[in-house]
């Protein structure tokens, strides 16, 4: 998997380091790191709380072309 | 009595269903590797290990029964297609099915004393066999 660079960017723009982002949606920050560095799949129940911590939509943080998963 | 809730999220779960998995692996592998050496190196009386064979039966029963209920044959095979893997599963279902009969004759015949006689020893055999070929398919 790639890194997720989106979720690196979103938690940037709110100003939010990966522990206050892991602290408000109740998780650990090892977590966060895992999916930013892309060695960690999230739930999409996951993936929907990290977009409501961040004011963002699903696609904008996690969508992938087709090419990317395959790989 | 109510369960106490996870507070492990859930790569946290993940992980320790993969600690749980290895372990599980390696006690079962271990039970069947006591069994052996108690029964083909240390002692021939079936008895010594009635024990660690119906736990084994019982587990190998419970892995058996979940797999089936949920059509679960092989990890790396791809899911089953009535009409093009029928064969192929019923093989299984039939492997599985025998694997079972031998595993509980084998067990009545420690409890009724069999192990002695000729049949007893040939259950044994068919029963260690079986066993190994069974775990190397399903939990290795």
């Amino acid at each position: 998997m790639e890194k997720n660079l989106n979720l690196k960017v979103a938690c940037a723009r709110k100003d939010m380091t990966q522990k206050d982002l892991a602290e408000s949606i109740g998780v650990s920050r090892q977590i966060i790191n895992a999916i930013e560095k892309g060695e960690y799949n999230p739930t999409i129940k996951l993936c929907l709380k990290i977009c409501w911590a961040l004011d963002t939509r699903l696609d904008e943080l996690f969508w992938e072309d087709e090419i990317n998963e395959k790989e | 009595m109510k369960k106490n809730k996870s507070k492990l999220d859930e790569m946290q779960e993940k992980k320790l269903l993969k600690i749980e998995h290895n372990t599980l692996t390696l006690t079962s592998v271990g039970l069947l590797a006591s069994i052996f050496i108690q029964q083909a190196i240390l002692t021939e009386d079936s008895h010594v290990v009635i024990g660690e064979s119906i736990v084994l039966l019982v587990f190998s029963l419970y892995m058996l029964i979940a797999c089936i209920r949920n059509g679960i044959w092989d990890r790396s095979a791809k899911q089953p297609n009535m009409k093009e893997e029928h064969t192929d599963q019923l093989d299984r279902q039939l492997s599985s099915c025998f694997l079972l009969v031998c595993g509980f004759i084998y067990s009545v015949s420690c409890v009724a004393r069999l192990s002695d006689h000729i049949w007893g020893n040939i259950l044994d055999n068919i029963y260690i066999i079986d066993g190994c070929i069974y775990y190397v398919h399903y939990s290795l």
